[in-house]
């Protein structure tokens, strides 16, 4: 922010553009339109009955974790539970899931969520289709208020709030349920105002299933650029059923809980798949967005372009520093007449403290402590999300140029 | 409760944002008034526009400071005050910098040499005169007086833009040399867009002497604040044999005077390495015409070593102390005219 009055001020007086008051502007933009359609978000209140059927397509989960998210999804009593597991035969979730009698269990030694959704689609028999990550843990009513917004019946998808279990428990904690926050406070509520959310997160997510039927062949072959991409399959799953013509929005009522990764290593390794899929669909739905889609493309393009300025921003001032005799670049601003290195800094990280805090209220209303924390989040954003992000970009471009070499053999291996 | 808080955490930072984008404007709005008035009553610079050029004030005195920050120093050595700090800028450097802030801060007035060149080699002009007449280098020229506006608000500053600029008869030293058309119209261009955006800063057009040959080369009573001069004496050149200041003067007088404009005498020094040259009797004698011409309203000394190039490479030595004589006939001349202001 403070850096934002005296770059604006030298250009305003020399006409020279500073790359961070584009930056600035940018994001206050964004948060502009975004905290604008999001005003007039709702949740559906209205009390609806549809027969559902839950698919829980599951690899390797620790028998604890697995039992508690059984229970907790039995508890809402679904019209059919369906747990596939893929990959590796195994005993024990076999055995855990057999001990409930309602409960259909499949397993099939294709490995991949895809396949095994796929599978589990043709079990289900009832007009929702609900789909569960394996480590998810329902929130009581989360089943009948994801079931409200299919009175519209132009609504296809449907997606739940998420918050991670034991928050407070560490700093990765921490951070996931910030982000998680400010991300259903923020973007989700304004594209699903707009009726596009652009992903709707596949910890629990509800489908018709007259839809998943029609676009499941689409589903199985998605190819990218002549290759065969095996992420994020929830994303696929939302794209598709906007393509088809459906609204996919947020229930913001309907509450699930999942685990934080346990280490940062654990954690920069999500991120960075998630980052790669996400901007992978990102190019692939731009053409579709462009024509349907406005806000949503808007937020995320301006999402995969924000890590570069800033970078760019980061490294220009890197080597302003490493290299003295730049003087065309000297400000002529100081607002508070101070040469002093620190107290410079000091202003800089001040100005970058309120600017975020302001464009997050609606979060810190819920929980004043966060306050605390935000300078670890606008850390945490800035090193280490945001160099994510362009890594994942990195590794998509790198993906594009081996992929149409290596893979094309793969596919054709596959058929 | 939850839609008060929605309605709050949406109208505050719109409000924040709004304080926000209005400071910038305010700030730079105020950068562009002079800094402090008291300072500028201070310095009263002679107003070109005088039909009697210095009218009665006395003879300002400058000293280059090329690689000096404050005139501090120079002042010290030689128990007086200067009026002008001048220096040497190159147009791939900014125009303004700490220095020019610093002098007008402290009630010194600016006069830079401004050289439309990168470093010291005549092969790749990258400013040309034909492209600085078409506008090439206008996003450059307004930052650059725009700094100066930020750094001098209405204080004078004077510029002496692409000096000697008429030399023809023997090998060029500057790529703006021997082009008259370009050069009057690339002038004209300049000034008049300084002029839009800064009145105060004066230009000095100052060739390297008198001769029948600068005419082609003068933009016109508009676009010209002051004549300058150099008049720099050493053993190479024939002025080596001119015994005293006034002799040196007077070849250039019924030309540079013939403008009717002030002069400044916006370049000079003596050598006194040889050949008898005698800096401290050209020093007192300097100062002593200078007093008595009124035409003459500042004379701008060099204070440093210089290198010329096509002698091979002979050091000329025009520090004001170069000599124990030489410094103190500079104390004695400056104590001996009338240097003050509230006559």
């Amino acid at each position: 922010m403070y850096t934002f009055i005296i770059q604006f001020a030298d250009f305003l007086t020399t006409h020279r553009l500073h790359l961070f008051v584009i930056f600035f502007f940018i994001i206050w933009i964004r948060w502009f339109v975004i905290s604008l359609a999001s005003i007039s978000y709702k949740p559906y209140t209205k009390k609806v009955r549809f027969s559902n059927s839950v698919i829980i397509p599951v690899v390797d989960e620790p028998i604890s974790v697995f039992k508690s998210v059984l229970s907790s999804i039995n508890k809402q009593k679904p019209g059919q539970i369906i747990v596939v597991i893929n990959g590796p035969k195994n005993n024990s979730l076999e055995w855990l899931c057999k001990k409930y009698t309602n409960i259909e269990c499949y397993w099939t030694k294709k490995p991949g969520k895809r396949n095994a959704i796929r599978l589990g689609m043709t079990k289900a028999k009832n007009e929702i289709i609900v789909i569960v990550d394996s480590d998810t843990i329902w929130q009581p009513k989360a089943l009948s208020e994801l079931l409200k917004p299919f009175i519209d019946p132009k609504i296809g998808g449907v997606t739940t709030k998420q918050q991670i279990t034991n928050p407070d428990a560490t700093l990765i904690s921490r951070l996931c349920e910030w982000m998680e926050d400010i991300r259903s406070n923020g973007s989700m509520k304004a594209m699903s105002v707009a009726g596009t959310v652009g992903c709707l997160p596949g910890r629990t997510i509800a489908f018709r299933r007259s839809i998943l039927k029609q676009i499941m062949p689409d589903f199985m072959n998605e190819k990218f650029l002549g290759f065969h991409k095996e992420v994020s399959d929830d994303r696929s799953l939302t794209n598709l059923t906007l393509k088809a013509g459906y609204k996919t929005v947020l229930q913001s009522t309907s509450l699930v809980l999942t685990e934080a990764p346990k280490t940062w290593k654990k954690f920069i390794r999500q991120q960075l798949r998630w980052s790669e899929g996400s901007q992978y669909n990102n190019i692939k739905m731009t053409p579709w967005m462009i024509r349907h889609a406005k806000l949503t493309l808007f937020i995320y393009w301006i999402d995969t372009i924000i890590p570069f300025m800033l970078w760019g921003i980061y490294l220009s001032w890197i080597l302003y520093l490493m290299i003295p005799n730049i003087s065309a670049s000297n400000l002529n601003y100081d607002v508070f007449n101070t040469n002093n290195t620190y107290a410079l800094t000091a202003l800089v990280l001040a100005g970058a403290y309120i600017s975020y805090a302001f464009r997050h209220l609606r979060t810190i209303f819920d929980d004043w402590s966060q306050i605390v924390y935000l300078p670890f989040y606008i850390f945490a954003l800035s090193f280490v999300l945001a160099p994510i992000r362009i890594i994942g970009f990195a590794r998509l471009a790198d993906d594009m140029s081996w992929g149409t070499r290596n893979n094309a053999y793969k596919g054709i291996h596959d058929e | 409760m939850n839609s008060f808080k929605k309605y709050v955490s949406f109208i505050l930072p719109c409000i924040l944002f709004a304080l926000l984008i209005n400071i910038p404007p305010i700030l730079s709005f105020y950068s562009q008034q002079p800094t402090s008035n008291i300072k500028i009553i201070k310095q009263k610079f002679i107003d070109s526009s005088d039909n009697i050029p210095r009218s009665g004030s006395p003879l300002k005195i400058g000293i280059y400071l090329n690689s000096e920050y404050s005139p501090k120093k120079v002042e010290e050595k030689i128990d007086s005050k200067i009026n002008i700090m001048a220096w040497f800028s190159k147009w791939s450097e900014p125009l303004a910098n700490n220095k020019i802030s610093y002098a007008c801060e402290n009630g010194y007035v600016p006069a830079i040499t401004w050289e439309s060149w990168k470093a010291d080699t005549m092969t790749a002009d990258p400013y040309p005169l034909a492209d600085i007449a078409k506008g090439k280098f206008d996003s450059y020229l307004n930052e650059q007086f725009n700094l100066v506006k930020n750094a001098c608000g209405r204080q004078t500053v004077l510029i002496r833009f692409d000096h000697e600029m008429h030399v023809s008869n023997h090998d060029l030293w500057y790529p703006w040399q021997n082009d008259p058309a370009n050069y009057v119209k690339a002038w004209q261009h300049i000034v008049d867009l300084s002029h839009k955006i800064n009145q105060n800063v004066k230009w000095i057009w100052s060739p390297n002497h008198g001769e029948e040959l600068i005419y082609k080369y003068y933009p016109g009573d508009k676009w010209v604040d002051y004549i300058g001069v150099t008049m720099n004496r050493n053993m190479f050149y024939a002025n080596r044999y001119m015994p005293d200041f006034k002799t040196f003067y007077e070849e250039s007088q019924p030309y540079i005077e013939s403008f009717n404009k002030p002069i400044i005498i916006s370049e000079t020094g003596s050598d006194e390495n040889s050949e008898n040259l005698d800096k401290a009797k050209w020093v007192k004698s300097m100062f002593d015409y200078a007093d008595k011409n009124p035409k003459i309203t500042a004379i701008l000394m060099l204070n440093e070593l210089i290198t010329i190039v096509n002698q091979d490479n002979y050091i000329a030595d025009y520090r004001i102390d170069s000599s124990p004589s030489a410094l103190s006939a500079l104390k004695q001349s400056l104590s001996s005219i009338n240097r003050s202001e509230d006559k």
